[in-house]
């Protein structure tokens, strides 16, 4: 490299960094404005035959993600092409979109450029964030005819319901039967108490050699402890989108069991626990019990050669917990009243009880109304896997899992926070408040508003 | 890059770095092939991940768009690195910088506009639209600017005095000097594009337009569920081994194009 020939090349650069960025500052104001000042006209990419009279199908884009391992792209095609067949005068385009924080950047970098998807799937908490960018229309008319588990339209966020749920699930405790039958437990159930969780785990490990129980941690380690919270008294937020309790002395509570677990009653590993192999220690009989998602039902089923036990989680105080995941419909703004009219009909197809049903047994996750469970495909599905009913028994215990604005992160502050204890990097009671004086500080432009 | 002396020592070492580093590539090979529940060889997995996204498809369109990409922005380096190496001219360092910001800057810092560019000219959904941001590219600009730059000014000169005009001189004296910056460039482009997935996965929608990696994504999320291993293995190995293949047929060319070309 010859100096003198770079060095100015390097002054350039920096003049040229500043020109972009001022660019940049320029542009972003004039993209919001072509976003609402499009409102009503265009719909999904190439396909804005839209405004068009009858003659033509109302076409549309969906975006959607995928959270469960499987074909999963391949199952939503088939639903959506039932749809089309059996409605002529819509189509609708099934849009795989990664996952759920990719669909989230993919339907958001639409929103900004004014192309908004008309109807997407998106986790059920990003409704804050949402709002925030003016995104999307209440579902209300769908959500209050829909005959809905009421525990995943919670919380109702300024007097609207904003999605329609479809593919949910909750943290359940999975256990080995047949290491249970040999340390001498009764395989019939699950442990019921977190003293009962312990003392099965002690006996397991004494008897057998296994290891008691595993608790993933790493990732949206949030998801799987608020049961935890919850169950000692209070939640991970409120649910105005701005408020927090990580250092609340029942997160405190719940954090301090999960270090129990692996230091005092040395019960389980101690560190942090990767989300995808913790059910591979399951099914490879390395771990007597483990707390997953009642999506990993399918999969354990699969790839166990034990009998294998869902019980609801094991609690501390007098009533039962747990926590919602998962996915919900969206209807955004901007989009022409045809389309608008053609997405409902999708929407309300979707998460009818014959077809919350159906995508409920091809992935495992939690179908969305009681009536789901009357369909007779599911009921003789359920007869075969019993499993597959201790996920919805729960969903009257189940709490909304955390949601706020600025999503991301406020779920990174917390996540950080709690695998800082597990590493042994920091106390409890330093890892919370620190977390929830970021927390709120993160949130506090939003709560004027 | 052969070791000079047979010292066994270094061979050992050598051999566990080729381990470590090649084990990733030989456990998909291997969760690919052979059945978790019997240990013996299975097609399922393999099966079972071509049922879950049109990977056929996904398969050409990759190839379209890394080799079309390859194709300009190879020429348009070639070009515009000869000028800057050879060529005085006001605002010479500017344009150069120009260059040097697109290295610097992703297309993810930018993506709103990247999008609404795309989305202006009617690329949505389109191949062209996934390779518009990339036609041009700095790091081909910068390695052909830096490869002619050492060709030495005088068989420039003999070659005039034998009746060359520029294009000929470009053409018989200094591109053939360029192949090695051109295939080292060209191991950095396919592998970067070949992998590309936000990008792609948001101008796109439908399979007419998307990338193989799209296909793997379709069985490598499992926020909510265990994680298929052996599914994503499968997937995992459709999209790496035509890369791979292509580079191990390649190895010694571009480990001897890359130790000549990255000395800016």
């Amino acid at each position: 490299m010859r100096p003198i020939g770079m060095r100015s090349v390097l002054a350039a650069v920096g003049a040229l960094a500043l020109l972009v960025a001022g660019c940049g500052g320029a542009a972003a104001p004039a993209s919001t404005g072509s976003a609402s000042s499009s409102a009503g006209s265009g719909s999904g990419s190439g396909t804005s035959s839209s405004a068009q009279p009858s003659s033509q199908p109302v076409a549309f884009d969906f975006d959607y993600p995928v959270g469960v391992s499987g074909p999963l792209a391949t199952i939503m095609t088939n639903l959506v092409n039932q749809f089309n067949s059996t409605h002529p005068g819509i189509k609708v385009t099934p849009v795989f979109a990664g996952s759920y924080q990719q669909t989230l950047a993919k339907v958001e970098t639409g929103i900004q450029a004014g192309n908004p998807p008309p109807v997407a799937v998106l986790n059920h908490t990003a409704v804050f964030d949402l709002l925030h960018l003016q995104a999307i229309q209440p579902l209300d008319s769908i959500v209050q005819a829909g005959n809905f588990y009421p525990a995943m339209l919670k919380p109702e966020v300024q007097g609207h319901y904003w999605s329609a749920p479809f593919q949910r699930s909750t943290v359940v405790l999975y256990y080995n039967k047949d290491l249970f039958q040999k340390a001498g437990l009764d395989p019939s159930h699950g442990p019921a108490t977190l003293s009962q969780l312990v003392s099965d785990a002690q006996a397991i490990q004494q008897k057998t050699g296994v290891t008691g129980i595993e608790i993933p941690s790493d990732g949206t380690v949030y998801w799987e402890f608020q049961p935890f919270a919850i169950d000692q008294g209070s939640n991970l937020a409120g649910s105005n989108g701005t408020t927090t309790y990580f250092n609340s002395p029942a997160v405190q509570a719940g954090l301090q069991f999960w270090m129990d677990l692996s230091h005092k009653y040395k019960v389980e590993p101690v560190g942090i626990l990767p989300w995808n192999t913790v059910p591979n220690d399951f099914e490879a009989g390395k771990t007597a019990m483990i707390v997953h998602s009642s999506g990993s039902l399918a999969s354990i089923l699969q790839n166990s050669k034990f009998q294998v036990g869902v019980a609801f989680m094991p609690k501390g105080t007098a009533t039962d917990v747990t926590n919602l995941g998962g996915g919900d419909f969206y209807l955004m703004k901007g989009i022409s009243p045809a389309v608008q009219q053609a997405a409902i009909t999708f929407i309300k197809w979707m998460t009818a009880p014959d077809q919350a049903a159906s995508w409920s047994m091809q992935t495992g996750y939690v179908a969305v109304s009681p009536a789901d469970y009357q369909v007779p495909a599911m009921v003789a599905y359920t007869k075969k896997y019993p499993q597959a009913l201790v996920a919805p028994a729960q969903l009257q215990y189940a709490e909304p899992e955390l949601s706020t604005y600025q999503l991301n992160q406020i779920q990174d502050t917390f996540d950080s926070a709690v695998q800082s204890v597990l590493d042994g990097q920091s106390t409890i009671k330093a890892a919370l408040d620190k977390a929830q004086q970021q927390a709120q500080s993160i949130l506090a432009p939003y709560k004027t508003q | 890059m052969a070791v000079s002396r047979r010292n066994p020592l270094a061979t050992v070492a050598l051999g566990l770095v080729a381990v470590i580093w090649g084990f990733p590539t030989l456990w998909v090979l291997y969760a690919t092939f052979i059945s978790p529940r019997t240990g013996g060889l299975t097609l399922g997995n393999l099966a079972g991940a071509l049922q879950s996204a049109p990977f056929g498809q996904y398969a050409i369109n990759t190839v379209l768009i890394v080799g079309g990409l390859l194709i300009v922005q190879t020429v348009f380096g070639a070009v515009v690195g000869f000028v800057l190496a050879r060529y005085e001219f006001p605002g010479k360092a500017l344009i150069t910088g120009l260059f040097l910001l697109q290295i610097v800057v992703p297309v993810y810092a930018i993506l709103i506009q990247e999008y609404e560019i795309v989305q202006g000219l009617h690329l949505l959904n389109t191949k062209l639209g996934i390779m518009v941001p990339y036609l041009v590219s700095g790091i081909a600009v910068l390695s052909f600017r830096q490869a002619f730059r050492s060709v030495p000014r005088e068989l420039e000169e003999a070659a005039r005095l034998d009746g060359y005009d520029t294009v000929g001189v470009f053409l018989r004296v200094y591109l053939p000097r360029a192949v090695p910056a051109a295939l080292a460039f060209a191991v950095i482009s396919v592998t970067y594009h070949w992998t590309d997935f936000l990008w792609p996965l948001i101008v796109t929608n439908t399979a007419s337009a998307r990338p193989i990696v799209v296909g793997l994504a379709t069985v490598a999320e499992a926020s909510e569920s265990g994680l298929q291993w052996n599914l994503l293995a499968a997937a995992t190995a459709i999209v790496i081994v035509p890369v791979l293949l292509v580079f191990v047929s390649g190895t010694r060319r571009i480990l001897s194009a890359f130790a000549s070309t990255f000395d800016w």
